[in-house]
């Protein structure tokens, strides 16, 4: 574990560093050039369903459910996605736009998910009621949003005003840094030791991957 | 160092935790795997397109790869063969 944590670090010392987010995987051409950047096809379309426009897949790994957040609502799959149900979705929720959706590997009643306007929110019944999280958080505004599989701490990415964490079930949010100078896309835990005592998160961004520690 | 196309947006991220050199990329025209932690990637898998999100069975392996479309697909061989699940 310890060579490849090594090996890790010294692939992302190479690369230019944005107050503490690193440029971890930009990316060269093996595919031909594409145009800078248009977003995801298909969000605005004529005659798709309510249940496309889908940002975020989240799975149980208890019982292989599968949960969709898409700019409608959450939807849910116990059939390995072949059929999905719309969620009834109750509590105080202010938006059902959502982008992000995380899911307690050892607890997996508890899922948070976050979005446009959503702000970030909790439910502890397998995401049926929701209750908004958003002690310190600056606007409701959240895309990315990740759970640290074992130590259970949250991070939380608000647009145009940086990453935000949790230690205590998104009771309260203490701001870190600006995030990665990148819209991001989703954020994630890499679960891997950082051979520094911290973690490691993961920005997928406009503008390829960044990594920083936490 | 490299292997994902340039100036292109990473639409979404995984690393199976069981082999933490492994990692998955989503993106406009597919998903890229790489074997030895970001090093290296290479586009797997045959007709995903727009990949908004991924999401990994952090003991089992298999993945899941949503469209923005909508359409889920499914690979248990870590991403060289994806089905789609509805």
């Amino acid at each position: 574990m310890m060579r490849k944590n090594l090996r890790l670090i010294l692939t992302i010392t190479t690369l230019a560093v944005f107050g503490g987010w690193i440029l971890f995987s930009t990316l060269n051409g093996e595919v031909s050039a594409q145009e800078k950047e248009s977003p995801l096809a298909g969000g605005h379309m004529m005659g798709m369903t309510e249940m496309e426009h889908l940002h975020v897949l989240a799975l149980n790994p208890k019982d292989n459910t599968l949960f969709k957040g898409t700019h409608h609502g959450l939807y849910k799959s116990t059939d390995e996605g072949k059929t999905w149900q719309k969620l009834d979705l109750k509590g105080d929720l202010k938006s059902f736009d959502f982008m992000a959706l995380v899911i307690d590997p050892t607890d997996p009643q508890v899922m948070y998910a976050a979005g446009h306007d959503v702000w970030v929110v909790k439910s502890t019944d397998g995401g049926v009621t929701w209750k908004t999280v958003k002690n310190g958080l600056p606007s409701s505004d959240v895309h990315g949003l990740s759970m640290h599989p074992t130590d259970k701490r949250l991070h939380a990415w608000v647009v145009d005003k940086g990453l935000y964490r949790s230690k205590d079930g998104g009771a309260s949010w203490q701001r870190v840094d600006d995030g990665p100078p990148a819209d991001v896309k989703t954020l994630t835990v890499a679960n891997t030791p950082t051979g520094m005592g911290g973690i490691w998160l993961v920005a997928a961004t406009a503008d390829g991957l960044y990594l920083s520690m936490d | 160092m490299g292997g994902l196309p340039a100036n292109q947006t990473v639409y979404t991220f995984v690393l199976n935790p069981k082999d933490p050199q492994v990692l998955y990329v989503g993106m406009k025209d597919g998903v890229y795997k790489s074997q030895d932690s970001g090093q290296s990637w290479n586009r797997v898998g045959e007709g995903l397109h727009n990949v908004a999100t991924l999401a990994i069975h952090p003991e089992t392996g298999v993945l899941y790869a949503g469209s923005s479309d909508g359409k889920v697909f499914k690979s248990s061989d870590g991403g060289a063969h994806w089905e789609a699940t509805n």
